[in-house]
Order: structure tokens, then sequence, then C-alpha cells
């Protein structure tokens, strides 16, 4: 029977369960704690709270956000290093290399696990968990996604209270475009850390986020006349007529720069995105041990 | 079939193999010997495809290992000599990996797990040095593959466990299967591997079969030092001596003592051997 050498459903349906496994194998324990992280953080603040006699604290929806915030960063930052940076160990990099699945079938799983099936979990559980604390705590009656569009709210009264232009700029700021556009740069940052775990073989997150800080310096230099030529729309007369009241010749720039503050961002992300990606499979493709 | 032409391979500016040529057939279990740093485990990895050749080329069945095609991969298994102690149960670990090989069969890890006295519900990364080679033997035993690349297999087991991997070798390698075992420890494999393979530094010394070896070269293992021998030793019940085979007859291959004979006499073993 001729074995396709490409990619081959059934091969990669079982590789992907492997190597699901392993992932749980290496990441496990890690995956549950920094899940767990935002839980912990709140029963030791409430704890800390009855232990100085204040009374159990409750932390609002805002900070349970920042608790997850951070770990969403750990695990981004430790995930893709700690389910496949053994690639780059002699021994048992050597036993992934031989296992007969294609590069492609490994490069595709390892997407899969590491920006849609791990992430997803993470997600879930932490949205799970808070659903859990508010249900508990009667003194809590908003989960972190209610918590979200309040710190949205928050931003925008308080930038209200400034000008109305600022205003403008904040609710953009919190709307759903700039969320989508935050996505990709996720998607972006797994994929650095991921090439990173199978480039580097020690000190894996700390050299993929000095080297990430070196492309970033780059792309800055070469984006910067580029942004502010886009931004040389702007200037103090637009800025003065909005404080005069004259708001509506103002709004269609502020809009337009944003729109295309977010068009750079995505392309940039895709570029980066493709580019680490390449780099990722070619790395599968030509390791040696 | 493995096909080797004009292999080169170095690391930096230090040539490790140079114009190596040789073939591997089907049914055999070669021995690979050489000093340390001649590059046996380079050619190992070579040959499974771990590693690039910079000059000529492997072919195996027709194939390049370094395309790493799923379909030769299934066909082959690189027993390293230094094995990775995975977070899982060994039992776990063979179907976990065990169902990309498409004739690995689970009932015969387990029968040699119990061979080797190892239990295949303990985790890996809890065994010690000599059980985790053995679990790795035993997996790329049950692969039943056509191509099998051991390197040092019997480093680090104790003695009883090197009789069971003779036995082990004996009883569980597939009839067409192309073994190669790079090896130290002659001892152990005395009676598993033929054809023996002599790598010098950069070369082949030697690549014969027993039966070559014996044709050519006579061991005497009598109690008298004799004039004439390539190489002699003495040993606690007398010696071993090793001499050019002018008459014919037919004597025990001492693998320690040919090893040393090829070592001493470079030019005159190639050149019998026509390598």
């Amino acid at each position: 029977m001729e074995i396709n050498n490409i990619f081959n459903c059934k091969r990669f349906g079982k590789y992907l369960v492997s190597d699901l496994t392993r992932c749980g194998a290496n990441f496990g324990v890690s995956f549950i704690t920094i899940t767990l992280a935002g839980v912990l953080a709140y029963l030791v603040a409430g704890t800390v709270s009855m232990a100085t006699g204040s009374g159990w604290y409750s932390s609002n929806a805002l900070i349970r956000t920042i608790y997850i915030g951070i770990s969403a960063v750990i695990l981004i930052c430790t995930m893709p290093a700690k389910c496949y940076g053994f690639i780059t160990d002699k021994r048992a990099g050597a036993n992934w290399l031989m296992l007969p699945v294609s590069t492609t079938e490994k490069f595709i799983s390892m997407l899969l696990n590491t920006m849609i099936i791990i992430p997803s979990a993470f997600l879930g559980g932490v949205l799970l968990l808070d659903c859990l604390i508010v249900a508990l705590d009667p003194n809590l009656d908003t989960t972190i996604i209610g918590g979200m569009k309040e710190l949205s709210w928050l931003i925008s009264e308080m930038a209200a209270q400034e000008s109305e232009v600022n205003a403008f700029l904040t609710e953009n700021i919190a709307n759903d475009k700039i969320f989508l556009t935050s996505i990709d740069d996720i998607a972006t940052w797994i994929l650095m850390f991921l090439l990173g775990a199978l480039y580097f073989k020690k000190n894996k997150a700390t050299k993929t986020v000095l080297s990430w800080i070196a492309v970033c310096i780059i792309i800055s230099i070469f984006a910067s006349p580029f942004m502010l030529s886009m931004s040389g729309n702007i200037n103090m007369e637009t800025i003065n007529a909005v404080n005069n009241g004259d708001l509506e010749a103002s709004y269609m720039i502020v809009d337009e720069l944003i729109n295309k503050a977010i068009v750079f961002d995505v392309i940039l992300d895709t570029i980066l995105m493709v580019g680490a990606a390449v780099g990722i499979f070619f790395r599968i493709k030509t390791i040696k041990h | 079939m493995i096909k080797i032409n004009d292999l080169g391979f170095s690391y930096g500016d230090t040539p490790v193999l140079k114009n190596i040529t040789m073939t591997l057939e089907e049914g055999r279990i070669y021995g690979l010997l050489g000093e340390n740093g001649v590059g046996k485990t380079t050619l190992l990895t070579l040959l499974c495809g771990l590693k690039k050749p910079m000059a000529g080329s492997i072919v195996t069945d027709g194939r390049n290992p370094f395309d790493r095609e799923p379909s030769l991969l299934s066909e082959q298994y690189y027993l390293s000599d230094d094995n990775a102690p995975v977070h899982m149960k060994a039992i776990e670990y063979a179907r976990n990996y065990g169902k990309f090989w498409e004739r690995f069969d689970i009932q015969k890890f387990i029968d040699l797990m119990g061979l080797f006295e190892t239990d295949p519900e303990q985790m890996m990364n809890k065994m010690s040095a000599g059980q985790l080679k053995k679990t790795y033997i035993g997996f790329a035993l049950a692969c039943n593959t056509r191509y099998l690349f051991m390197d040092e297999p019997t480093n680090g087991l104790d003695i009883p466990s090197k009789a069971q991997f003779r036995k082990a070798m004996a009883l569980y390698t597939r009839e067409d299967s192309v073994v190669l075992i790079s090896t130290h420890q002659v001892r152990d494999l005395e009676n598993v591997i033929d054809p023996i393979i002599i790598l010098d530094k950069r070369n082949v010394l030697l690549n014969a079969s027993i039966e070559e070896i014996s044709e050519k070269l006579y061991f005497d293992y009598g109690s008298e030092i004799k004039e004439g021998a390539l190489y002699s030793e003495l040993t606690p019940g007398g010696c071993i001596q090793v001499f050019p085979n002018s008459t014919g007859k037919e004597s025990k291959v001492n693998i320690e003592a040919l090893f040393n004979t090829a070592h001493q006499h470079k030019g005159l073993i190639k050149g019998m051997f026509n390598n």
C-alpha cells in the first residue's frame, strides 16, 4: 500500500492525539497551576484579608481580570517551550524526529495545540472557574466578562471628563475592532515563543523575549516614518478645533487614523506570523541531532 | 538494502567520515566497531536521517533518509546510546507512540519487558538508566522494523540484562531486517553480530562476515606464544594469537582480538579484506 508522505488524515488524527498527550505529560501540571492561578490569587487575597481582621475580601471582576491577564502572559511565554522545547534536546528530539509522521503533520499539530487547543482550554477553564467563584461568593455579582465591559466603560468615563476627543479615542480603543487586532497580536506572540523554543537550546523564554525586543526596535525604526506620515493630518489646529467644539471633521481624521493603524498592525502581524510559521516549518524539516 | 556511496561528513573543520562506501544487506546483524571518535554514532545518525551527509549519498530502498518520509521512518528505528526519561509509564509510551509503526506489536513489547524483568507500569522518568535502556530496546524490537540502528545497546546493562539482550535479539529480530549495532562491548555481542564492520579514522578498515574473517585469519587459543602472530594477548588460561590463515584451518573468531589486530595492522587488514 502506498503511504502518503505529506499528509494522511488518519495518521494526522493519531498524531494529534499523541502529541496532545505528550503536551499533557510535559505541561499538564504547569497548565493546571496557571489556570488555577486566578482562583489561588482570589483565595490568597481573601485569606490575607481575613487574617488581618478585615473580613473576607472578594476580589472584584477588574482585579480578577488582572490575575487572569498575568496568567495568560505566563502561559504564552512558557507553554511553547514546555510543550515543544524538548525538540532541541538530542535524546528526546531524536525520538521525535524519527517518529513516522510527516513534517507537515508535525507542524500542523504543533500549531493547533499551541494556538487553538491549549489557549482555548485555558480560556474555557478560567472563565468556568470565574463563574464558579461568582456563584459561590455572595459578595460578587459580576464575572470577568462583565468586568471587561466595566473596565471599558470606566476608561471611557475617565477620558470623557477630560475631553470629547479622548472619549472618542478610548471608545475606539475599547471597541471590538481593536479587541480583534489584539487576538492576532497574541497569535504572533505564541508563534514567536514557539520559534524561540525550537531554535534556542537553553533559557528559551528569556532569549525569545530579548530577541523579540530587538525585533520590535528594528520594526519601530523602519515603521516610524510610515506612522508619522500617516498621522501627519492631525495637527494642533485640528485638536484646537475639537476643543473649540468643531468635532465632526476631527472625528473623521481620528477614525481614519485608527483604521490605518489597525490595518498596519494586521499587516505587520501577518508578516511576522507567516515569517515565524515558515521558520518553524523549516526548523522541523532541517533540524539535525 | 542500504547503499552508502562515497559518504563524507565533518563537524566544522574536523572531518569524521570520508569516502565511506558499503552496502548493508537484509538478514544480517552488523557489528559496527571502532575507537572513540571515529564516527560510529555519526554514521548511525546519518543512516537514520538525523543528520545530512555533506558528501556522497545514502540510499535506503531508493529513498534518502534525511527526507524523513513516514514511509521510510515506519521501516526503521534508531536506538540512541542516551535515552530520554519520558514523563510517562512505559506501557503508555508504547501505546502512545507504537501505533505509528505499522508492524508494532504491543504484546511483543510486554513480552520483552517481561524478558527484561522491567515493569511496564513504571514511570520512565523514575527508571534507572539500565531499566530505561531495556524499555527502549523492548520498544525498538516491538516496532518490527526492517532497519534497526542501535548505538551501544548494552552500555549500562547489568550482567543478566546483557544475556537477556542477546536472547531478545535472537528471538525477536525479523529475519529480513538489517540491524546495525555500534558497540565497544564486543564480548557482550560476540555470538550476535555478523558481519563485522571496523571503522578507522574516517574510513572503513574491515567489512566482512565471520566466515570470511575465519577464512583469512586464524585465531589460535593455545598456551604457547608462537612466532609470526599478527597479534598476541595473554589470557588467564593461555593466550590468543591471530595469524594469517595460510592453511585454511577453521577457528572461532574472537572479535576483540580481531579488532586489536586490525588496529595494529591497518594496511594489511585493509588489503586482505579489499575494503
